[in-house]
């Protein structure tokens, strides 16, 4: 048997009807997951009705509020839980609402992608490091010439 | 009203391999609410996909549990290989069912162990093991690892067995199966075994659709799904029907999961008489580009593996749903309404990994 695969791309307000459509269907929540975007997130809702696998794919910017399911399927809740705090997707109105004490991490949750650092400045200028050779040439030639005149006085 | 308590239960418990803590609400010693807290063992594999190869990846979300680490690297090369479209050979698809089957034993064999030691019954937890550790030498023989197996990779499987570690393998099953009734039997029929588990952490049908139980759990519920029917590895080929229990209580998960047990020893009989002689892997060349989902029906229940690629060699996102993140919603429904001293055998009874929930 193959599956029958559906994504398809909603807004975040067609979530919610979506959801009680899949419910009148007696499909199961299977799971929802969050994908980091260069604009905010990607959540894809995903329904299994039978052996079939019902996407929906939500597009979100940044801050953008996206409304919970858990009342409609209260399996939801952990899943919105999760993007919330390791995330950071704004889910609102989820009915069993941890407040982001369901991870016990020590790192700061959400996690976030560190923006790119600025190079670090060197530590010494190129006319510097010139200058540092110079004199360590000099050293290596004086050590050189003192070596050589305790040889000729040996 | 009597006066609520609250009880901490983990993250160090003695039923508890791996740390999870649960808040539990007490009135009197009936429990009417749970909290959960987990996330003492997230390593944050997931997040590692953006620093790893997509063929390197393979060896770190193996590393996500150490008793489905063959199924977490199957699941994976699977939703890689959607995305590229490819047609694995025949009998790499086999050799993938077989150790999948014998991972889905080891770990049944493991909790049933897990399960005996839960209520006190040592003798039973030790006969347990002793059966898994027979498992874990042919794992160790066919793939070199006990825990880790590392055979997966994108395009097919690392290793072959030939055929006289088939022939041997199977007999080897025979022998444990005459071997395992007579111990399954103690799970099934004895009385101070029943009286545990018979009528405790009831979980009706209709709560195992609304809460998303998964595997075991949900079949226990009398809901008759099993991913493998999606003809997933070589499973198109093989016969085999979904066991399933009206009771919907802890005694009807112990059951299926023995059943589970029996079934998979004949899977893996069917595999080893259908398995084709082609080669054992493809070369995929190129980068992933796109999205896809695999589906596994893992020991503990459905996981879910999602794979999106931006035609580099670093993928942009590796999700997996793990059996235990979603069956951890219908096991705090199960823990309202229950015993103190029920509650170990309860949290037990959805064969909780906390690793795979963590990642």
């Amino acid at each position: 048997m193959r599956e029958k695969y559906v994504l398809a791309e909603i807004t975040s307000d067609l979530l919610p009807l979506k959801a009680v459509k899949a419910k009148h269907n007696h499909a199961r929540l299977v799971q929802i997951c969050s994908v980091n975007t260069a604009t905010g997130y990607d959540l894809l809702y995903s329904f299994a009705e039978g052996y079939n696998f019902v996407n929906y794919k939500v597009a979100i910017k940044e801050n953008e509020a996206v409304p919970s399911i858990s009342d409609i399927y209260p399996s939801a809740a952990l899943y919105e839980n999760e993007i919330r705090e390791l995330f950071g997707v704004n889910v609102q109105y989820i009915n069993l609402d941890y407040h982001e004490k369901l991870y016990n991490i020590d790192k700061e949750t959400p996690f976030k992608t560190k923006p790119a650092q600025a190079p670090e400045k060197p530590k010494f200028t190129p006319e510097q490091i010139e200058a540092m050779k110079k004199a360590a040439a000099a050293k290596k030639a004086a050590a050189k010439a003192a070596r050589e005149a305790e040889g000729g006085k040996a | 009203m009597s006066t609520r308590t609250i009880v901490p239960f983990g993250p160090q418990h003695p039923v508890l391999p791996e740390p999870i803590h649960l808040d539990l609400v007490l009135e009197d010693e009936k429990v009417v609410d749970a909290v959960p807290k987990i996330g003492y063992i997230h390593r944050g594999l997931e997040k590692l996909v953006e620093k790893r190869d997509f063929n390197d990846y393979v060896y770190v979300i193996e590393r996500t549990c150490g008793i489905c680490s063959f199924m977490h690297g199957m699941g994976y090369v699977e939703a890689v290989e959607r995305i590229f479209d490819a047609e694995i050979p025949d009998r790499a698809k086999y050799l993938r069912t077989i150790w999948a089957e014998m991972s889905r034993i080891h770990s049944h064999l493991l909790w049933l162990g897990l399960l005996a030691d839960g209520f006190g019954f040592e003798a039973l937890f030790y006969q347990c093991w002793r059966m898994r550790e027979r498992v874990l030498d042919m794992f160790e023989e066919s793939t070199g690892g006990r825990v880790i197996f590392s055979v997966n990779k994108i395009g097919g499987v690392l290793k072959d067995m030939p055929a006289d570690m088939l022939a041997r393998f199977v007999n080897n099953f025979n022998e444990m199966e005459k071997e395992l009734r007579e111990l399954t039997n103690v799970f099934l029929t004895d009385f101070s075994v029943e009286t545990r588990l018979r009528g405790v952490g009831i979980l009706t049908r209709d709560e195992a659709i609304d809460l998303g139980a998964a595997g075991p759990m949900m079949r226990a519920s009398d809901i008759a799904i099993d991913t493998r029917k999606l003809g997933y590895a070589a499973y198109e080929d093989i016969d085999f029907d979904i066991i399933t229990s009206k009771d919907c209580d802890s005694y009807a998960r112990c059951e299926v999961r023995i059943g589970e047990i029996f079934q998979s020893i004949d899977i893996i009989r069917q595999a080893v008489s259908k398995i084709p002689d082609t080669e054992i892997s493809i070369q995929i060349k190129g980068n992933p580009n796109g999205e896809a989902f695999a589906r596994m029906e893992q020991p503990r229940g459905e996981a879910i593996y999602y794979v999106r690629g931006n035609g580099t060699k670093f993928l942009e996102r590796a999700r997996v749903r793990t059996p235990t993140f979603t069956n951890l919603t219908p096991m705090l429904k199960t823990l309202k309404g229950a015993d103190l001293a029920d509650v170990p055998l309860l949290v037990l009874t959805i064969d909780p990994c906390i690793s795979c929930t963590e990642r």
